[in-house]
């Protein structure tokens, strides 16, 4: 078992009652699954996904990650958790806009405290893997959509994640870029990456080999 | 990883121009500034520290208390240093100063070189001991240290004297003459170094005292007092011991019987009104404000203080810039924190990062202040009158600089990077990040403190002005207008009086007089005791000055006679007569003065008028009783012109001058030059403050430019949409602007009591002074609103003229 929610809510206090957010969610994800988020807008799709990569916090329930039980951790222990074992994909790539290819790849490592012979070789590697070689001393501006979630794509793995999880990673593409982008994921989920996405779209959410869907904060 | 933090904070820095611009050139002005004060600061904390056991030589100060108010003086009689030395064993060394213009030789003199015949105008002469040589260990460059004022009729010169007059030559043995005194040759025994800009003494020429008296009996008498007195005391003294030691001894064995003997009161309470104290060598320079006729000489520890200040407000001012330009552009960084986390930064690397860039701007801007510093350097040595540079070579000047970058960068920085370190991903990431409002009360808040430094500012330049205008233009009791004295004339001896009348024949010239005592600073004076005809040994003596003029005095420096009549030339009674000043009449409690007698010394003088108190100190003290003698003073002469034509008029005496003096230059003054020069000091610091107050409000400004561009653009949506509406251009402006107006009207509120109380505090320095006037502070106020609807003007303007469709079509 990779991670489990038990019975988990997450609510906002308005003027009199509260709004749910996420009700009563219960969730078992085992290592090597690949998993699509679904819903309208609004139904807490992204709520859940960040309560998953420990973003964000919840109010109510038990969630465990790797044998840890999250919600008993304070906020630097569970940062330590999800910077080891998550990468993160969004809509918007969310590359800095200062950095290169090649040193938007090599940030996470940085943080990691890897050596820098190492490093170099993991961005090569990534790189050559992606086939963005020649693109790496290119700035994100300089890249089209595609290529950039590609490296967005490319950032998320380089940490070695045990569990990847994105957020409409297609959203922002043409269909020919978003199916290149989910071919990807599947191919890393065949060599053993979990992971889970939120997608607005069936046929992207067919890639997945199981389907939640979330309705007002429900999963139906 | 820092390698990476610099990189990346390199290019924020290039990719934000406009903030890093602002940032670095208001700090770089900030640091400049502070550069130079800290300079000048050091310079003034220097003085005569170089010195070898500088902590052991002292000056002697007598002090006198009176009413609670202290009068301190630094004259001693010519036996005080002899007697300390052969009296107390702590003592080492003792030496004297005599350089009151009052006796001939000390001063300014005309100097002829032996062997030679033209006259040449020199100042700074001095008569002093060997021992002064020895104590202030001051280096030859020519001759013997030790012996070089041993012998009677020597004289040091200064080295750049000695350039002046001998060239690179050795000038030991050469003989000069002073005021055409052919009989008595001083024989140069020595050539010291200059004096250093940072040591109290400026002399050129040390005239030994060796086998010198001023008057008969003068060496030995306790109650002439014409000399400074330095003492080097044992190291292992204790020296506040000794100075309570000293000072009963010398009152109760000296001071008291010379008075009583000399036929003096003495009051009843003197011992515990008169002291002899101690002042250190190295407080010379800055603690000697409050003793007489030191004031416009040295500087004051108060002005250090107040220039510190300055310099420490530019630095506050420009880091507030910098911590108000980070947090409000906060928003376009929120994004970058929210990945960077998300990624695995923890919040100690964004902090570590965020530092990086703040202390990588410190860097640069020291950098650039240093080297704007080095650029302002001439200008500020000429305003400053010091001789003062950057001192490079200086490890700890460097060591200082850098430190003062991290600190500056660290604590500028340590603000924003919490204050951005803390976004949370979820959030930035999302978009829905109230574009860092967050922290407006806090950025209010700085605005507030800066312009209220800047108004306080403004005050005080105002009141600082005023005070100057005031003390240049206020009725001094005499016209130091069209004036010309010329000096040296006491070289035309017997002719002296024709050459007068000669002068006063002259198309232009309204009057001529001849006296060395003028109110002015720099000319003679003296101290002599008063009491009124019969009172001797009975009546407290009122001491005040004894000036010896002639008959064409008042006239020509535009006097006023209040009561009775001026001296006449033709009536020998005059000889024992006396013109008083108002001051003096009050002392005295005399009820109806003309026609009553006064006693000097024993000898009885009839007052014939009472003039105008006039001021002849600088105005920060009040007049003092002055009685004016018929005689001839015969240095300075003095021509009241009223031709308009001068370039002319001063041929003409040139002319004149020629044809008594053939081997002489004329040397002339303007009357309202010398009196400008009484105030060189406090102008130069007016205008030091004035100029260190406008660059900390440009650079406040600096940051309220670019703090209302970040406030437009956070806004551009909202004002695009209520353009959209129909709002008009004026309902737009005065939204943009009004925000900041309240800022700088609560700032003007706490500027006003603070800037009125320390101004007051400033003039009580002067015993005559401007009222502080609300006018003042109206003025101050306008002026800031002025500068901040300007500075604001050009953001607002811009936004309220936006095109709507573009930022909303954008967003």
């Amino acid at each position: 078992m990779l991670l489990e929610l038990k019975n988990v809510f997450k609510w906002v206090q308005s003027s009199s009652n509260p709004v749910f957010l996420l009700k009563d969610i219960n969730l078992q994800v085992r290592e090597g699954e690949f998993i699509s988020i679904m819903g309208p807008s609004g139904s807490g799709k992204s709520t859940l996904l960040n309560v998953i990569g420990m973003l964000d916090g919840f109010n109510e329930g038990e969630y465990n990650f790797m044998h840890e039980s999250v919600h008993s951790l304070k906020e630097k222990q569970r940062a330590n958790l999800y910077k080891e074992y998550i990468g993160f994909v969004f809509q918007a790539y969310h590359l800095l806009d200062d950095l290169t290819v090649e040193e938007n790849l090599e940030m996470p490592l940085l943080y990691k405290k890897v050596k820098s012979g190492e490093r170099k070789a993991r961005v090569a590697d990534m790189l050559d893997r992606f086939r963005i070689v020649g693109k790496k001393d290119l700035f994100p501006a300089q890249l089209s959509g595609g290529q950039q979630q590609l490296v967005g794509v490319a950032r998320a793995l380089i940490g070695n994640p045990k569990l990847i999880l994105a957020d409409e990673p297609t959203g922002n593409l043409n269909s020919k870029q978003g199916e290149e982008i989910m071919d990807l994921f599947k191919q890393l989920n065949e060599e053993g990456v979990t992971i889970i996405q939120v997608t607005h779209s069936e046929k992207n959410a067919a890639y997945g080999q199981r389907i939640i869907n979330l309705l007002d904060g429900r999963m139906v | 990883m820092f390698i990476n933090h610099i990189k990346i904070a390199w290019r924020n820095l290039l990719k934000n121009k406009g903030f890093t611009f602002i940032n670095i050139i208001g700090l770089s002005i900030g640091v400049a500034a502070c550069v130079l004060i800290s300079i000048y600061i050091v310079h003034e904390r220097s003085y005569d520290k170089k010195i070898e056991n500088s902590e052991n030589i002292y000056r002697m100060i007598n002090r006198y208390i009176s009413d609670g108010t202290i009068n301190d003086g630094i004259h001693f009689s010519a036996n005080t240093a002899p007697t300390v030395l052969s009296d107390f064993p702590e003592v080492m060394q003792s030496g004297r100063i005599m350089d009151n213009e009052l006796f001939w030789g000390a001063g300014s003199n005309e100097i002829r070189i032996g062997g030679e015949q033209r006259q040449h105008h020199e100042e700074r002469f001095t008569y002093a001991d060997q021992a002064i040589i020895d104590i202030m260990q001051i280096p030859m460059v020519h001759g013997v240290s030790e012996t070089a004022l041993a012998e009677p009729n020597t004289v040091v010169i200064s080295e750049r004297i000695s350039r002046k007059y001998f060239g690179t030559g050795n000038p030991i043995g050469k003989v000069i003459y002073l005021n055409g005194n052919n009989g008595l040759p001083f024989r140069i025994n020595g050539v010291m170094k200059d004096f250093s800009s940072n040591s109290h003494m400026d002399y050129d020429f040390l005239i030994t005292l060796e086998g010198v008296e001023f008057g008969e009996g003068e060496q030995t008498r306790w109650t002439q007092n014409n000399y400074y007195t330095y003492i080097t005391l044992r190291s292992d003294a204790d020296p506040k011991a000794f100075e309570e030691k000293m000072s009963n001894h010398l009152i109760e064995e000296y001071i008291v019987p010379a008075n009583e003997t000399a036929g003096y009161v003495i009051p009843e309470d003197f011992k515990n009104q008169f002291f002899i104290k101690l002042q250190a060598l190295t407080d010379i320079n800055l603690y000697s404000s409050t003793i007489d006729f030191e004031a416009s000489k040295r500087n004051d520890i108060k002005i250090i203080w107040i220039f510190g200040i300055i310099a420490l407000f530019i630095l506050v001012i420009a880091s507030i810039n910098f911590v108000n330009l980070s947090t409000a552009k906060s928003s376009s960084r929120a994004k970058e924190v929210g990945v960077r986390k998300v990624v695995g930064s923890s919040k100690r690397y964004l902090i570590r990062q965020f530092l990086t860039e703040s202390v990588l701007i410190t860097v640069i801007s020291f950098t650039l202040g240093t080297m704007l510093a080095w650029v302002l350097m001439p200008l500020f040595r000429s305003m400053s009158g010091k001789e003062l540079s950057l001192p490079f070579t200086n490890p700890i000047f460097l060591i200082s600089l850098l430190a003062g970058a991290l600190i500056v960068g660290v604590l500028a920085g340590l603000y924003p990077s919490f204050y951005l370190s803390k976004f949370q991903p979820a959030a930035v990431l999302k978009g829905d990040l109230t574009s860092g409002s967050k922290s407006s009360s806090l950025r209010s808040g700085l605005v507030v403190f800066q312009f209220t430094i800047s108004i306080i500012l403004i005050i005080g330049t105002l009141i600082v002005n005023q005070q100057m205008n005031f003390i240049l233009n206020s009725k001094l009791g005499f016209e130091k207008g069209q004036v010309i004295q010329l000096y040296g004339t006491n070289l035309m001896g017997d002719q002296l009086l024709t050459f007068k009348e000669e002068l006063k024949n002259l198309n232009g010239v309204e009057n001529v007089s001849i006296s060395d005592f003028l109110p002015i600073e720099g000319t003679k004076r003296n101290g002599n005791s008063y009491v009124n005809e019969g009172r001797d040994n009975i009546d407290e003596t009122v001491p005040g000055q004894a000036w010896v003029i002639d008959e064409d005095y008042l006239e020509t420096l535009g006097m006023t006679l209040e009561l009775g009549r001026n001296f006449d030339k033709d009536r020998a009674s005059d000889e024992n007569a006396t013109i008083v000043n108002q001051t003096m009449v009050k002392e005295l409690l005399l009820e109806d003065p003309i026609g009553k007698k006064i006693s000097r010394y024993g000898t009885l003088y009839e007052i014939i008028g009472v003039v105008n108190d006039f001021n002849y100190n600088t105005l920060q003290q009040k007049v003092q009783p002055l009685c004016f003698f018929r005689g001839i003073s015969p240095s300075i002469t003095s021509v009241k012109v009223s031709s308009t034509d001068l370039p002319e008029l001063i041929k003409d005496i040139e002319e004149k001058w020629s044809t008594f003096n053939p081997n002489m230059e004329m040397r002339y003054e303007f009357m309202d030059n010398s009196f400008a020069l009484m105030y060189a000091n406090v102008s130069r610091i007016k205008s030091i403050f004035i100029s260190f107050a406008i660059l900390a409000i440009f650079v406040a400004c600096l940051g309220l430019f670019a703090l209302s561009a970040f406030m437009v653009e956070q806004r551009k949506k909202e004002i695009s949409i209520r353009l959209v509406l129909g709002a008009p251009f004026r309902s737009i402006y005065s939204l943009l602007t009004l925000n900041f107006l309240k800022l700088v009207l609560i700032a003007i509120v706490m500027a006003v009591p603070i800037g009125w109380l320390m101004m007051r505090k400033w003039l009580e320095d002067f015993s005559y002074k401007i009222n502080i006037s609300w006018e003042v502070f109206l003025i101050a106020g306008i002026a800031a609103i002025v500068i901040a609807l300007v500075t604001i003007s050009y953001q607002s303007i811009g936004a309220a003229l936006l095109k709507p469709l573009k930022s909303l079509r954008t967003e």
